[in-house]
C-alpha cells in the first residue's frame, strides 16, 4: 500500500484563488507528483498562467526532476551472471589477506636486506683482498729493486774506483 | 522455484538456484543501485558485490523478512559505502589539484560530452543537475527518497528495508523533497 504524505503546510493554508510566487517554489515538487488538493492545483494553474519567470521556472525544475525516470529502466545483461561467477571464482583463488598484506611485503623486505648485506659483505671482502695482495705486491716489489737495482748499485764499485784514483 | 527454495538452494552451493536467484533479482538490484550512485557501470559493479555477498551470507538470511527486502538492503547498504570512497577519493584528488595535478577524470568528461548529440547533452545536464541534487541529501532522505521515487517500493518495504518506523519513512520522503525542491530552485533562480 502506498501511502502519499499529503501534509503540507503551506499548501494546506493556501486558501485563495492564486498562489503567490514564494509558494509557487515551495509546492513545485508536490504538483510534479500530483499531491496537491484540487484547491491548490488550481491556485497553482492560475498563478503560472501569467507570471512568466514562475511558469519557466516549473519546467525547468520538472524536466530535471524527472529526467531521471526516463532512464531508468535498462536492457538486461546477458553475460551479468557469467561475470558474476568468474568475480566470485576469482575472490575464492585469491591470496589470502595474511599473505597478501603480511607475508609477500615481509618476504619483498627481507629480500632487499639479504641483497643489501650480501652487497655490503661482497664490498668488505674486495676491501681486503685488495689490501693484502697490495701489500704483498709491495714488498715484492721492494724486494726486487733492492737485489736489482739498489743492491747492484751498492756493489757497484766504479765510482769507489774513481775515488781511490783520486 | 519459491522463495524458500532459492534460498535453500544457494545454502547448499547450488548453481541453479543461484542463477535463478540472480536472473530474479537482478534488474532491481542493478536500478537501486544506479538510483542511488547515478552512474551505470559502477551500479553494476556494485550489483555484483551484492550478489557475492548474498552468496557468502545467505546463512545470515533469518526469513524474518522478504528475500527482495534483506536483498535491497545489502544493496543500499553496498552503495552507501561505495559513496563513500568516491567521496574520500574526491577529496584526495581535490588535495592533488591543489598541488597542481591535472584532473584527467574531468576532462575525459568533457571530452566524452563534446561528442554527445545536442539533445543528449541536454537530457544528461539536466540528469546530473538531478543527480548533484539528489548527493546533497541527507543519506537516509536520498535512500527513502530513491527507493520510493525510482524503485516504487511501498512505505512498508522501505521501513523495512531501513529498519525504521512508518511515519519516520513519510517523514524522511517529504524532507526530502522539501531539500531536493530547494536545491533546484537555487539552481534554476
Amino acid at each position: 500500500m502506498k501511502r502519499k504524505f499529503k501534509k503540507n503546510l503551506l499548501s494546506n493554508n493556501i486558501n485563495m484563488k492564486e498562489m503567490n510566487c514564494n509558494q509557487i517554489e515551495n509546492n513545485i515538487l508536490f504538483f510534479i507528483d500530483k499531491e496537491l488538493s484540487q484547491r491548490d492545483i488550481e491556485a497553482f494553474n492560475a498563478h503560472i498562467n501569467h507570471c512568466d519567470h514562475c511558469k519557466l521556472l516549473v519546467g525547468n525544475v520538472s524536466e530535471a526532476y524527472l529526467s531521471k525516470n526516463k532512464i531508468v529502466e535498462f536492457t538486461e545483461d546477458p553475460y551479468f551472471f557469467t561475470r558474476l561467477k568468474q568475480k566470485l571464482e576469482n575472490k575464492n583463488t585469491k591470496t589470502p589477506y595474511f599473505v597478501k598484506r603480511i607475508l609477500q611485503p615481509a618476504s619483498l623486505v627481507s629480500l632487499l636486506l639479504l641483497g643489501i648485506f650480501t652487497g655490503v659483505f661482497i664490498g668488505n671482502q674486495y676491501i681486503s683482498i685488495s689490501s693484502v695482495t697490495e701489500e704483498s705486491s709491495n714488498s715484492q716489489l721492494k724486494k726486487y729493486a733492492e737485489e736489482n737495482y739498489l743492491s747492484e748499485m751498492n756493489n757497484d764499485n766504479f765510482e769507489l774506483l774513481l775515488t781511490s784514483n783520486q | 522455484m519459491t522463495e524458500s527454495e532459492l534460498v535453500e538452494g544457494v545454502l547448499q552451493k547450488k548453481e541453479a538456484a543461484y542463477k535463478e536467484l540472480v536472473l530474479k533479482y537482478q534488474k532491481q538490484v542493478i536500478n537501486t543501485c544506479y538510483s542511488l550512485l547515478g552512474n551505470y557501470e559502477d551500479a553494476q559493479d556494485i550489483a555484483q558485490d551484492v550478489f557475492i555477498e548474498v552468496y557468502e551470507s545467505i546463512d545470515k538470511f533469518r526469513k524474518e523478512s522478504k528475500l527482495s527486502t534483506w536483498i535491497y538492503r545489502i544493496a543500499v547498504n553496498k552503495s552507501l559505502n561505495y559513496i563513500k570512497v568516491i567521496n574520500r577519493r574526491k577529496w584526495v584528488k581535490s588535495i592533488e589539484s591543489f598541488f597542481g595535478k591535472e584532473n584527467n577524470e574531468t576532462q575525459k568528461i568533457s571530452a566524452h560530452q563534446s561528442d554527445m548529440p545536442n539533445n543528449n547533452l541536454i537530457s544528461e545536464e539536466r540528469k546530473n543537475i538531478l543527480q548533484n541534487a539528489l548527493n546533497k541529501l541527507p543519506e537516509n532522505q536520498k535512500i527513502a527518497f530513491t527507493l520510493n521515487k525510482y524503485e516504487e517500493l511501498s512505505y512498508q518495504q522501505i521501513a523495512e528495508i531501513m529498519q525504521t518506523s512508518l511515519s519516520a519513512v513519510e517523514s524522511l520522503i517529504h524532507r526530502a523533497k522539501t531539500n531536493l525542491q530547494k536545491y533546484l530552485i537555487n539552481y534554476y533562480n
